[in-house]
């Protein structure tokens, strides 16, 4: 828990308030292996990825040892991207970019390793240092950009620097603005808790009656005042930092059929940290959408509606469909549980956001025929079925 | 009544109900198997924070099955959906062999819980296109499916993004899963 809260605390360093790849604001996410915190749409593309490529955790609702966090703090939005992004020469999709478009990116991103340096090394997945941190040296910071500014007059911007020596890293600050940047966002970055302070302090004042808590809701909410300054005491800070704090919920199907209310109350001791025991904030269903006009689809599940603009679109086409009638919202939200038998065919299909027929999805984009979740593997890259899948066994053996 | 069905010749004729729980460590694959399924394709998926369900037809058998999130902090909220439940299906990411023991406690854990005591397990060895997965025979091993007494399981190499696999878990289901006459 206590790790957790400490890879939290890192969201508010410079850099790691928006989305590595995406730029969204307040990632919520993160690979544990890139050393990235993504958001929540973000995260879903590095999934897919497979976890020896990108290892991902939730910052709320996973478990972190020590260990990544150590990777998260010494790497970082700013240094993993002026790894990742060394040699990116083009505008990076943002935020409102198909999921295709950012699907292609991520994976030219993180596992063609098309913009890394040279050699690709340092890569953080496999042991590589940032070539420079932007925490660990304060006062370094502003000689070396100046440094890497002077080579830059006189030769010419692609050549590579006249010493000699000059290796890999050296390469790495000519041709990435990011590097030469962000030691000036170290510098800044060095302030925050003493910049940030005052501001805590006079939000404490002049929103809330209680100093203690209202500091760790700016702990929790990092880059910007939270939508709701009401942190409720500690134990359900976890919680509202689930629902407040991450893009996650505005931004896209987060939750879709949400978790029953029953278990809250039955929840054990535990519970807390995940939210789901608010029975107020019932994520789910029919709640009219809290969504923000780019990012529908909140409400409803969440394979389906990956891309913002069509889960808006669905929403405004079929308000009807996709959230839960009434009965059934609570049919469900009740019933969880003591299992009810849930309601058979016609209404099964809009649970969970359900039960779009297949064809209105595909037409939107946001499920791809097969191949784009892993595009440049065409199917016969499978070994035959009797090769790769042996059958499978039960405990009398293989069976075929 | 099966008996009796079964000798009409009936037996493929009449409609089955099944409810299943579709359960994993996150980003196995879970949601991923379950809209190809459905859908027949494979869906950008997001993390599943709650649940997906769907009813899936396969032949007379309609197979009502929840997909439900697998992050740490979630995974105390499985067993709210286990009552009722005749059948475990457990997605492994087999590319992942880091997290295989941490796998197989959770499959034993809920294994333990009274309410699934009936129920069958069918394990999906998913993710067998990745260069590092594992073969089911060696998941079989790593999640000591050999020590589950007096319990039908089954595991099947798949791979959700190309279906390899799926139907062949959802025949063994077919097969042994107890279902009851459609409602």
């Amino acid at each position: 828990m206590a790790v957790r809260k400490k890879v939290e605390a890192l969201l508010k360093l410079p850099g790691n308030n928006e989305c590595a790849d995406c730029t969204a604001p307040k990632p919520n996410w993160a690979s544990a292996s890139c050393g990235v915190f993504v958001c929540f749409n973000c995260s879903g593309l590095h999934r897919g990825l497979g976890t020896h490529l990108s290892f991902v955790r939730s910052v709320n609702l996973d478990e972190w040892t020590e260990k990544q966090y150590k990777k998260m703090k010494e790497w970082g939005n700013l240094n993993a991207n002026a790894y990742f992004e060394a040699r990116l020469d083009k505008k990076k999709p943002d935020q409102h970019a198909s999921v295709n478009e950012m699907n292609r990116y991520i994976r030219d991103k993180y596992e063609m390793g098309k913009w890394v340096p040279d050699g690709g090394e340092g890569d953080p997945r496999r042991g590589g240092k940032p070539s420079r941190s932007p925490r660990a040296a304060a006062p370094e910071p502003t000689p070396e950009p100046r440094k890497a500014a002077k080579p830059r007059v006189k030769v010419s911007s692609r050549s590579k620097p006249k010493p000699a020596a000059a290796p890999a890293p050296d390469l790495l600050s000519f041709d990435a603005p990011a590097p030469a940047a962000e030691p000036a966002f170290a510098a800044f970055g060095q302030a925050p808790p003493q910049q940030q302070a005052p501001f805590d302090a006079f939000g404490t004042q002049a929103t809330r009656a209680a100093p203690s808590s209202s500091f760790d809701a700016f702990a929790g909410a990092p880059a910007a005042p939270p939508p709701q300054p009401a942190p409720p005491p500690a134990s359900n800070d976890a919680i509202l930092s689930m629902f407040n704090a991450p893009p996650a919920m505005p931004r896209g199907g987060p939750m879709p059929g949400g978790f029953p209310m029953q278990p809250a109350p039955s929840m054990p001791p535990r519970g807390p940290p995940m939210g789901f025991s608010q029975p107020p904030r019932p994520m789910g269903f029919g709640q009219p959408p809290m969504m923000q006009p780019q990012q529908g689809f909140a409400a409803f599940g969440q394979a389906r509606p990956p891309q913002p603009q069509q889960g808006m679109m669905m929403a405004r086409q079929m308000p009807q469909q996709m959230g839960f009638p009434p009965q059934q919202q609570q049919q469900i939200g009740m019933g969880m549980g003591y299992a009810p038998r849930p309601p058979m065919p016609p209404q099964m299909g809009m649970m969970g956001g359900g039960s779009m027929p297949s064809p209105m999805m595909s037409p939107r984009g946001m499920m791809s025929p097969r191949g784009m979740m892993a595009p440049p593997r065409p199917p016969s890259s499978m070994p035959p079925k009797q090769d790769s899948m042996p059958g499978g066994f039960g405990p009398n053996g293989f069976t075929f | 009544m099966g008996a009796l069905f079964s000798l009409m010749g009936l037996d493929g004729w009449t409609k089955l109900d099944a409810r299943l729980c579709m359960v994993g460590l996150d980003a196995a694959g879970k949601t991923t198997i379950l809209y190809k399924l459905k859908l027949g394709e494979v869906v950008t998926t997001i993390p599943t924070i709650g649940f997906n369900v769907e009813a899936i037809e396969y032949g007379n058998l309609t197979l009502t099955v929840w997909d439900i999130g697998g992050q740490d902090k979630i995974r105390p909220l499985w067993r709210h959906y286990y009552s009722d439940t005749q059948g475990v299906i457990f997605v492994v990411d087999s590319n992942d062999r880091d997290r295989l023991s941490q796998a197989k406690d959770e499959l034993h854990g809920l294994l333990d819980q009274f309410e699934l005591r009936d129920a069958v397990v069918l394990v999906y060895a998913n993710k067998q296109d990745l260069p590092n997965a594992a073969p089911a025979a060696q998941l079989a091993e790593a999640l000591q499916l050999s020590s589950l007494r007096g319990r039908k399981w089954y595991i099947q190499a798949c791979c959700a993004t190309t279906g390899d696999g799926l139907y062949e878990g959802l025949d063994w289901l077919k097969e042994n899963c107890p279902s009851k006459p459609a409602s």
